[in-house]
């Protein structure tokens, strides 16, 4: 029993929260770290209902990975997931219709979030299911990290509140602003730069990684590996 | 070689048939909590705003029976009309646009025709600006008036205001609330 | 012809999808460092999102609703959409390699855009018309080459100006980004005033 947790897969779990981390670093995902994160609640939620799916997709894809014939694996992985996503969805409807709303048709995008289909195509479709399993578990932490991250900054920011409890509204006008489209970007922008930095100041050039990424949906990048 | 040719389109088609199946399983598991759910906050929001109805619910009326009660004339936006079961208010939805698109209002009017409470259900107006029009303490204004004007000159016990930062909103709801009264009107109030 | 008028206009300036709705953000930072590449990628979105709205509207209204199956739209909408771009594809290859050559290299990357998969919900979600719901497919692909095409100009002028290091490449276009979706904010309220 021992061996199921080894160091090896405890590396493949921080690898995705912090070296690799999928927005931060890798810069995947962009579009539901932009949109959703107008408070923290929100940004937590969309973290950890891509964290659901991802877990799911990248043990089914891994257990399948030898039935599944080459010419039609993208069409496979991608009705795997969609299923996935449809089954979070009407979980959510039905037990967290709040949170359902505010997130809203960012639920069924989740399907097209290159973070899933990266890491289906690019690992587990390679590795057994407990790695896999591992690096869902990463990267969604990951993932749900850097959207909590940026969705309390935009709430402190913007609302003067985090996670609805009023912090600083009481003593600084909140700037809508943030909650709005523009300090989306200026959040996210500032956040990546401060990654940079700190890899930079480390001595190591910063990944130059990006949304080309995204051809991995597709699975190039699988075999430019 | 037939079977090898053949195996890409049968193992897409059972994985596809596996997903629908669990799909389907799923729903039906959850469509039951779902539609609860939805009644149930539906009648929270309804007791909200006519808090006079207590606990006995509400009767609704379908559009082609609002219609008829009224006459034919039925306002456009109109979306939803409950009466309460103690006949004393009725609850109507009306839908009007905002900022960002539809929203939906509710408003509930006692039997003398004065509007006891509104709420905004269903918005895509700007969080922090738009949603400014949206609170309990901008409503208030509304409670207890059986008519409304938002221009300048109106008295003071017919007048509501709009809200600096969420111009397009406010005038949204005022002109949902304003359709309600139209309806309730229309209707020709509650009947005994 | 009025409705077409406020969903197009509104479409490209108020609700730009890459601006104010986040969508197709990933090929929006990928390929506007070019114009040649923006106006390849954006006409390739914009005929993607015409073809799907035109396959996805009929399958949802007349397959789905009809028997209570809503819940599948995810699920179907990718695939149609998935196997259209394949077709267009293959289609293009064969009686238009010219084309081919020019776009092709966008339209794998399309299946996983955001944007074609959001307008195609959007669509059912407001409950739109067909004809308005292919307006608003295609008003959003023009809003997506307008985002693009502007921003690419940006980029240009980011690219040689001296940023701190830590700044350069992506977060620089991001809070570029931020600047833009700023300007695009002045378009609110405006698309209410000229047709209502």
């Amino acid at each position: 029993m021992n061996n199921i947790i080894t160091k090896e897969r405890l590396d493949i779990v921080l690898n995705g929260v912090i070296k690799e981390n999928p927005v931060l670093v890798l810069l995947l995902g962009m579009c539901p770290s932009l949109a959703v994160t107008t408070n923290g609640v929100n940004g937590l939620g969309m973290g950890l209902s891509v964290l659901f799916v991802l877990c799911c997709s990248n043990v089914a894809v891994s257990l399948l990975k030898n039935f599944i014939p080459e010419q039609v694996r993208i069409p496979s992985y991608i009705v795997i997931i969609a299923s996935f996503v449809t089954i979070l969805g009407l979980f959510l409807k039905a037990y967290l219709p709040l949170l359902d709303k505010a997130l809203g048709i960012y639920i069924p995008l989740i399907v097209v979030n290159c973070i899933i289909l990266g890491r289906a195509e690019m690992f587990a479709s390679k590795r057994n299911v407990m790695d896999s399993f591992m690096d869902a578990i990463g990267m969604g932490f990951g993932f749900t990290l850097a959207l909590l991250i940026i969705g309390s900054i935009r709430e402190l920011l913007g609302a003067g509140t985090w996670f609805g409890l009023t912090v600083t509204a009481n003593f600084m006008e909140p700037m809508a602003i943030f909650m709005l489209a523009p300090g989306g970007f200026f959040v996210l922008g500032c956040l990546i730069a401060i990654v940079n930095g700190i890899t930079r100041y480390r001595g190591k050039q910063p990944e130059k990684a990006g949304c080309e990424g995204c051809s991995a949906c597709q699975g190039q990048t699988g075999e430019a590996e | 070689m037939m079977v090898k040719k053949l195996m890409p389109v049968i193992v897409l088609t059972v994985i596809c048939l596996v997903a629908t199946a669990t799909l389907v399983g799923t729903y039906g598991l959850t469509k039951p909590v779902i539609e609860k759910n939805n009644a149930l906050r539906a009648d929270r929001a309804r007791v909200e705003v006519l808090e006079i109805s207590g606990n006995q619910g509400f009767e609704s009326y379908s559009y082609d029976e609002i219609k008829k009660m009224a006459k034919g004339k039925l306002t456009e936006g109109t979306v939803e009309v409950y009466v309460a079961k103690n006949n004393l208010g009725m609850v109507i939805t009306t839908e009007d646009r905002g900022f960002g698109g539809s929203l939906l209002v509710m408003t509930g009017i006692d039997k003398k025709g004065r509007i006891r409470g509104v709420k905004v259900l269903d918005h895509n107006e700007t969080p922090g600006l738009g949603t400014k029009a949206m609170t309990k303490e901008f409503f208030s204004q509304y409670l207890f008036k059986d008519k409304i004007d938002n221009s300048v000159e109106a008295s003071d016990d017919i007048r509501v205001d709009g809200i600096t930062g969420a111009t397009v909103t406010s005038e949204a709801v005022y002109r949902a609330v304003v359709k309600a009264l139209t309806v309730y009107e229309l209707i020709g109030g509650i009947q005994d | 012809m009025k409705e077409m008028a406020f969903i197009l206009t509104s479409m490209v300036l108020v609700d730009n999808l890459v601006l104010t709705k986040f969508l197709g953000i990933c090929p929006f930072l990928g390929v506007s460092k070019k114009m040649d590449s923006a106006l390849g990628m954006s006409y390739a979105v914009i005929a993607v999102m015409v073809l799907a709205t035109a396959a996805t509207w009929p399958i949802y209204n007349y397959l789905l609703a009809p028997f209570g199956l809503e819940y599948l739209e995810t699920i179907l909408f990718i695939l149609v959409i998935a196997a259209l771009v394949q077709m267009i594809e293959m289609g293009l290859k064969k009686y238009a390699p010219s084309l081919h050559k020019s776009l092709g290299v966008y339209l794998p990357l399309i299946t996983t855009n955001c944007a074609v998969l959001g307008i195609a919900i959007l669509n059912i979600d407001n409950g739109y018309s067909f004809v308005n719901s292919l307006v608003n497919a295609f008003g959003g692909g023009v809003g997506f080459l307008v985002a693009l095409v502007l921003f690419s100009g940006v980029r240009r002028q980011i690219e040689r100006s001296n940023i701190p290091l830590a700044f350069r490449g992506i977060p620089a276009t991001m809070i570029a980004a931020s600047i833009l979706a700023m300007a695009f904010m002045g378009f609110t309220g405006i698309v209410e005033g000229m047709f209502l």
